[in-house]
């Protein structure tokens, strides 16, 4: 232990270096926007080949001392591309306009734990999105708003139920077994996605047992965020690029900077948003022509048991889910700030009503961040947010019970009255365990999250000459969140009384705090003649991740008293979780060249507590080079060859080390310690991730276009697999690192504006990307993952050596072997985005497009099988399925159907009222727009299910894609005022 | 300079930061490591060794376990849950998959958990400092009882293909081979000597801290617990046509013809959290169904009219309930033996060990034999209402005939009774007259799980 700390303080003395103070003079002017001459604020002007900085006020006016003689001065500002104006000796004035940059080539991109560089010097495919990006349209989760949006990040919700539940995956799967969620960082802070089950389970018997099963449709929690604050968004999409995030990263990193106020007068702003969320898909039901075919179908005498009368139908499935309640979202902000404080403050008050009665998703935000300059030298950002959400959710997905409504309507013809009658009561469903209507209408599933997540992060600049810089820079984070899920089901639903047990009711509380701290020293060394820089950063990080969830179970709610206390077969549940960690960190990028060549090294060390050797250093190494070449005139102006390599691990999930008994089961009171299965491995440690990438960027016809293209190839080893030991050794499974996978992909980005004139301009950006993974070692024989299917006579994902890690296998005819009959992994995805302004009006039509991938479509088996579906008797419909469903040649192949989707994800119209319209109604008003706006307004696609987009088992690293019973997709429409005060 | 200030500060942190121990111990579980090597302690060498009562309950009155699954196998029961048809199509239609851990890979891993459980104990017993000998001996006859009762669970349900007896240290190291069943038999055997014999050494009662749960009242001192050993020991005999042994087992079990045929020992189930109910009680009165052949069947009372006193107790009529596998199953009866959620399965009562004693007596044969084997039938059939039979002037099939029906109607659906019976008398193809519907599977024997085929290298020759 003791040498490693020596090694650190070694590195950063070695980072120490002397200097001198030159000579200054003053220069003072003013920037302006090229197109409307407006004033630009905030504007970072610098002497190029020093440290030297500034930032012009609201006026746009700015003064700097720079050295005496001939100085290169550079001006940057988020959204416009940078200027370089040379001032000879004598000059002290000067006026600077800039133009806009819509391709977004000026930003700065974070590419260490403290460092940033100019995306157009970066090595590696990083996608940003700028908070208006993600604010276009009303969303529930950020995630909504990515969607189709950046290359190589697939983002799929889980199914259509309000307050979230999506997966981002970047550049396909990384893991098998492993943690699959992206980092999030927000302001610095690594904050929890976890995602805590409802135990929806206890009455659906989806999984066996009473524990919380993923398949109640548990919502990963970066939905509490609020998408209005977000300023930028960067997607760290690999391991080239993640590396310096080591073992936390191996799916990716999400960096979400949140809004900072400015100096200047405050400036208000408002966004009310009214609207309404409207079922998008239905199944629909068999129609039953006479009453001999009801009986056929039901057994002599079901028609008239029913009342059958021909013709007449219910449908259900709008009874269900068709309602439009209102649903608002208001969003305050306020920003602004003296010389040495600046604040950004905002509010939200959202509530969605969901298609269903009883469900919706509520949320209230708090944010404030204030940035305070305590001398030249010292200063300190404070982001603090506090978050509460509630997400009605409904009761949807697998079930062994008999409760699920999908489940239920699956046996539910349409030819019974299952609407609540005059009396307040429900009839009962003569044809299954129960009436889904009365079970939404009186049941209840209530997840309820206060959270709050603060940083503090302290800059020093502890040296600041011409030639160098040295800061110091420490910061502290926490994430906490307490979630509470309430879930109760009254006695007198008709499946309640199933297991002699009616009524039942669920607490679950579960607490998750993430602490971080991080320092860091950042060098920056730039030689007298400019073009060169070095900069240098070491830090050490320590964080630990703490999650404990206890839940209570009881049934036999008999008086129909929701308290917990009220029943009399308890089952108590608990676990707790905690993990800490240890990272070190150094890196070195030179720009040299006249900032034409960009090198970069680094390297993490990282430990954590749950590896089995919580003290051993894992190193995780990066290295990337991409060089500018100018272009030759004509149509090219610049272009840019880059290669990046990098490595990243995927720790062990906590527990997984550990050879435990079982302390919780007992007959009759007398308790019992079990062996639970589980032999821990004395050497577990985290997979490993390499990956190379390289591309060509690509800026044509005088900044109107750009092309990006990247091909990478990542390789993962140490997978974390399960080794199946022989059952009669009374164990079950050991995990242990071994096999090998592998992803291959490109991606694309092309954007262009072809039209850009005054009053009029197009902006037209696409995206695309593909990738294909294969199992490339596996050391143990195929096998299904854990929550990846039912089995291969419905069609399951499986681990195979020398397969697509997503293939999708069934049973290929009676008796036949079992073999590949799909993949989930898409063709290719792609996405399109338009933006049009035409005057004071806009428009904003994104589009995502998904060719290819296959899903499981189980739950058109149950309507099959139901005899139910709405094709049952058309040629090749549900009978000649459920018919040929494992008994023919076609086996299994029938419901596992393409998942090819067009989906015009977000659109808006707006109107920007004229300046003296607006001050003419009030004074105070700055600005004012009107808009409407949709979100996944249309969706073409032959998936036969409701949508393609869906996951029984929740976010998974492999067994996405399986349709049971989900709740049905909406689409969602929306009124929006905006005002500027 | 104020940045000299500032970096051993910042120095500082990374010496404290970068020492700091990270072990972080598993919040949710304790520890192999109670139980084996040094540490073991007493009280956690307790609590493993009820956690063998635990175990031995588990899978046995679930929806897809013991008594269920092969009773449906056997011809007594049905199970028409819609959410799940591979009660019908796989156990009554379709080979036995043992890639199915409820249903064709069942009967095997809970049953070698709880035998590695048990020589978990036995292994720590041998360590342990802190407890007498007496005491040692006491739980170590509990235990190798339940190790012998796990394979007599895996022997019956895998009959030819084998199975293992014995468990490695390093689990994660080759699996240990799979014997055949007349092996698995004499380890039984043995296993069941050994704990009479440690049993015998255990003093007048067990550690004061070890509890028995309800099913084992009257079962919970040293020599009780032996009777129950040998009560298992004569039905392991009856089943390997030991008759001579068996009646000796007899002898020292607690069969008693004064003592109500319930007397016996039971799994036990309960409501609280940690426990397990009894998951074959059913009131909806939908899934689990009883076949109306056993209706059929029944005998009829000396009144004339009133069916088998044991059909009118266990069976009641139920609105007809059918199969959602369409294969046009369908009944309207019902069981009345699992009436609550803790209601207690049987390991084995007096009114078995009264039948055994017959079979065994009926095995040996002559008129001495016969007569008491006579004896025993005429005890158990005037209890059901129904008239003496005669075995001396019955045919050996008639004999084995009139012993099944007894059986048949005396441990319905308890636990596989009927279709290990049937099995053991060559008459498996027989149950086919209980099927509504011609063609459908009489599995005689369960496959490996897959999970033991994948272990091995290469797969058993037969199993797979």
């Amino acid at each position: 232990m003791r040498s490693r700390c020596v090694v650190l303080v070694g590195l950063l003395f070695g980072l120490w270096a002397g200097s001198a103070h030159a000579q200054t003079r003053v220069v003072t002017g003013q920037v302006t926007d090229a197109v409307t001459d407006a004033p630009l604020e905030g504007v970072g002007v610098s002497v190029a080949g020093t440290t030297i900085s500034a930032r012009t006020r609201a006026d746009g006016s700015f003064n700097i001392g720079v050295p005496v003689g001939e100085v290169r001065l550079l001006f940057r500002h988020i959204g416009y591309k940078r200027a370089v104006a040379t001032l000879s000796g004598g000059v002290s004035t000067l006026n600077v306009s800039l133009e806009a940059d819509v391709f977004k080539l000026d930003e700065v991109v974070v590419t260490g734990r403290a460092t940033e560089i100019s995306r157009r010097n970066l090595a590696n495919a990083v996608a940003t999105l700028s908070g208006e990006e993600v604010a276009q349209v009303a969303a529930q989760s950020i995630e909504h708003a990515l969607q189709g949006k950046v290359a190589g990040a697939d983002v799929y919700t889980n199914s259509g139920a309000p307050g979230g539940g999506a997966q981002v995956q970047l550049r396909g799967v990384s893991t098998i077994s492993g943690a699959n969620s992206p980092l999030y960082v927000v302001d610095g802070v690594i904050i929890s996605n976890e995602a805590v089950s409802s135990n929806t389970n206890a009455v659906t018997r989806a999984s066996a047992g009473s524990n919380a099963s993923t398949q109640d449709g548990p919502v990963n929690r970066v939905v509490d965020l609020n998408p209005n604050d977000i300023e930028s968004i960067e997607i760290l999409k690999g391991a080239s690029a993640s590396a310096i995030y080591g073992s936390k990263a191996p799916n990716g990193v999400v960096i979400i900077q949140t809004k900072r106020g400015r100096e200047g007068r405050p400036r208000v702003n408002v966004t009310q948003r009214f609207g309404f969320f409207d079922l998008s898909e239905k199944l629909g039901f068999r129609t039953f022509e006479d009453a001999a075919e009801v009986d056929a179908w039901g057994g002599a005498g079901t028609a008239a048991a029913v009342g059958f009368t021909p013709g007449q139908t219910f449908d259900h499935e709008q009874a269900l889910a068709g309602r439009n309640a209102l649903s608002y979202e208001t969003q305050l902000s306020a920003s602004g700030g003296s010389e040495n404080t600046t604040y950004f403050a905002s509010a939200l008050w959202k509530n969605d009503e969901g298609i269903m009665q009883n469900t919706g998703f509520q949320k209230q935000s708090i944010r404030v961040n204030v940035d305070q300059q305590f001398s030249d030298r010292f200063r300190a950002n404070i982001s603090t947010n506090a978050l509460h959400t509630l997400a009605q959710r409904g009761l949807t997905n697998n079930d062994n019970a008999g409760v699920s409504p999908y489940m239920v309507l699956a046996f539910t013809p349409n030819i019974v009255d299952l609407r609540q009658r005059p009396d307040g009561t429900f009839p009962d469903n003569p044809f299954e365990r129960s009436n889904p209507l009365a079970t939404i209408a009186q049941m209840k599933n209530d997840e309820d999250v206060w959270r709050f997540i603060g940083s503090l992060r302290l800059e020093f600049d502890a040296i600041q000459t011409g030639n160098h810089s040295l800061r110091l820079l420490a910061q502290g984070g926490v994430d906490f969140f307490e979630q509470k899920n309430d879930l109760f089901f009254p006695p007198d639903l008709q499946f309640e009384d199933d297991d002699g047990f009616p009524g039942t009711s669920l607490v679950t509380n579960s607490d998750n705090e993430f602490l971080n701290l991080n320092t860091s020293v950042i060098h920056t060394y730039i030689p007298a003649g400019g073009g060169t820089s070095f900069t240098s950063s070491a830090g050490v990080t320590y964080a630990t991740r703490d999650l404990s969830s206890a839940s209570i179970q009881n049934q036999g709610q008999v008086a129909g008293q929701e308290s917990i206390a009220a029943g009399i077969k308890p089952t108590l549940n608990e676990v707790r979780r905690r993990s800490e960690d240890f990272g070190f960190y150094f890196q070195e990028e030179v720009l040299t060249l006249n900032e034409r060549l960009l090198l970069t090294a680094g390297i993490r060390g990282d430990q954590t507590s749950r590896n089995s050797e919580d003290d051993k250093l894992f190193w995780y190494p990066k290295a990337a080079v991409s060089f500018r070449f100018p272009g030759g005139g004509g149509f090219l102006d610049e272009i840019k060859l880059r290669a990046a390599y990098g490595e990243v691990g995927n720790e062990p999930l906590f527990g997984q080390k550990f050879t435990p008994l079982t302390a919780t089961a007992n007959v009759e009171g007398i308790p019992g310690l079990l062996v639970q299965g589980n032999v821990g491995d004395p050497d577990l440690r985290p997979e490993r991730q390499r990956e190379i990438e390289g591309g060509v960027d690509a800026t044509l016809l005088n900044g109107r276009a750009t092309v990006e293209f990247t091909g990478y190839q990542k390789s993962v080893s140490d997978l974390l697999l399960t080794r199946q030991l022989a059952p009669s050794s009374g164990f079950a499974l050991q995990i242990f690192n071994g096999g090998k996978l592998r992803v291959r992909g490109v991606e694309a980005a092309l954007g262009i504006v072809p039209i850009q004139a005054s009053n009029i301009s197009w902006l037209l950006r696409t995206t695309f990307a593909l990738s294909r993974s294969k199992v490339t070692q596996l050391d143990v024989p195929a096998f299904v993952p854990g929550n990846a299917g039912f089995g291969t006579g419905l069609g399951t994902f499986r681990i195979e050596e020398g397969k697509s890690v997503t293939q999708l296998v069934g049973n290929t005819g009676n008796g036949g072997p079992v073999g590949q009959l799909g993949d989930a992994n898409p063709d290719f995805r792609m996405g399109i985005t338009n933006d049009v302004a035409v005057g004071s009006f806009s428009l904003f039509v994104h589009a995502d497009w998904q060719k290819g991938g296959d899903v499981v479509n189980l739950t058109e088996l149950l309507y099959d099988a139901g005899a139910n579906s709405e094709d049952f008797e058309a040629d090749d419909g549900g009978s000649f399925r459920i018919a040929n469903f494992g008994s023919s040649a076609v086996g299994t192949s029938l419901y596992i159907q393409d998942a090819s989707f067009f989906k015009v994800r977000e659109a808006t119209i707006a109107w920007q009222l004229p300046q003296q319209l607006v001050s003419g109604i009030w004074g105070a008003i700055r600005t004012a727009r009107l808009s409407l706006s949709g979100r996944n307004l249309f969706t073409f696609s032959g998936y036969r299910g409701m949508d393609p987009e869906v996951s029984n088992f929740g976010n998974q690293a492999v067994g996405r894609n399986i349709d049971v019973a989900p709740f049905p997709p909406s689409r969602s429409f929306w009124f929006s005022i905006d005002l500027g005060f | 300079m104020k940045a000299y200030r500032a970096l051993p500060l910042l120095l500082g942190m990374l010496a404290v930061s970068g020492c700091k121990d990270l072990t972080v111990p598993d919040f949710n579980n304790p520890s192999i490591d109670e139980l084996t090597g040094a540490d073991a302690s007493r009280v956690a060498v307790v609590t493993a060794a009820q956690g063998l009562f635990v175990r031995a309950r588990t899978g046995i009155a679930a929806r897809a376990g013991w008594v269920s699954n092969l009773g449906i196998i056997g011809r007594e029961s049905f199970n028409f849950d819609a959410a799940d048809p591979r009660f019908i199509t796989e156990l009554l239609r379709d080979p036995l998959d043992g890639g199915n851990g409820a249903f064709g890979g069942n009967f095997w891993v809970t049953p070698y958990r709880g035998f590695r459980e048990a020589d978990i104990v036995l292994n720590a017993l041998d360590a342990l400092e802190t407890m007498p000998d007496a005491e040692k001996n006491g739980v170590r006859g509990i235990a190798k009882t339940f190790q012998a009762l796990f394979l007599l669970q895996v022997i019956l349900t895998h009959d030819d293909n084998g199975a293992v007896v014995t468990v490695a240290e390093d689990p994660t190291g080759e699996p240990e081979p799979i014997v055949d069943k007349a092996t698995v038999y004499s380890t039984i055997e043995s296993l069941l000597d050994a704990a009479d014999a440690d049993l015998g050494n255990a003093g007048a009662s067990f550690a004061s801290d070890l509890s028995f749960p309800s099913g084992f009242t009257g079962f919970d001192t040293p020599a009780t617990f032996r009777q129950f050993n040998r009560a298992l020991r004569a039905r392991v005999d009856v089943y390997q046509g030991n008759f001579a042994t068996a009646l000796t087992s007899l002898g020292d079990s607690f069969l008693d013809d004064a003592a109500p045929f319930s007397l016996g020992v039971y799994y036990s189930y309960g409501t609280g959290s940690g426990d397990a109910v009894n998951s074959i009680f059913d009131p909806s009165g939908l899934i689990i169904l009883a076949n109306v052949a056993i209706r059929t069947a029944a005998q009829v009372q000396t009144d004339g009219v009133t069916p088998d006193q044991r059909f009118v107790d266990k069976l009641v009529s139920v609105p007809t309930a059918t199969d959602q596998a369409t294969l046009g199953l369908s009944s309207d009866l019902a069981f009345n033996l699992y009436n609550s959620a803790d209601a207690a399965v049987p390991i084995i009562r007096n009114e078995e060990l009264i039948i055994l004693r017959a079979e065994a007596n009926i095995g040996i044969g002559g008129a001495a034999n016969l007569t008491a084997a006579n004896a025993d039938l005429n005890l158990i059939r005037s209890a059901a209402g129904l008239a003496p039979i005669d075995l001396a002037a019955m045919t050996p099939t008639e004999q084995v005939d009139a012993l099944l029906y007894e059986r048949r109607y005396s441990l319905l659906f308890e636990g596989g009774h009927r279709w290990i019976d049937m099995r053991r008398y060559g008459r498996l193809a027989d149950l086919a007259a209980d099927d509504q519907v011609a063609g459908l599977q009489l599995p005689a024997l369960f496959p490996f799980p897959v999970g033991e085929c994948d272990a091995r290298v290469p797969p058993p020759s037969q199993g797979c």
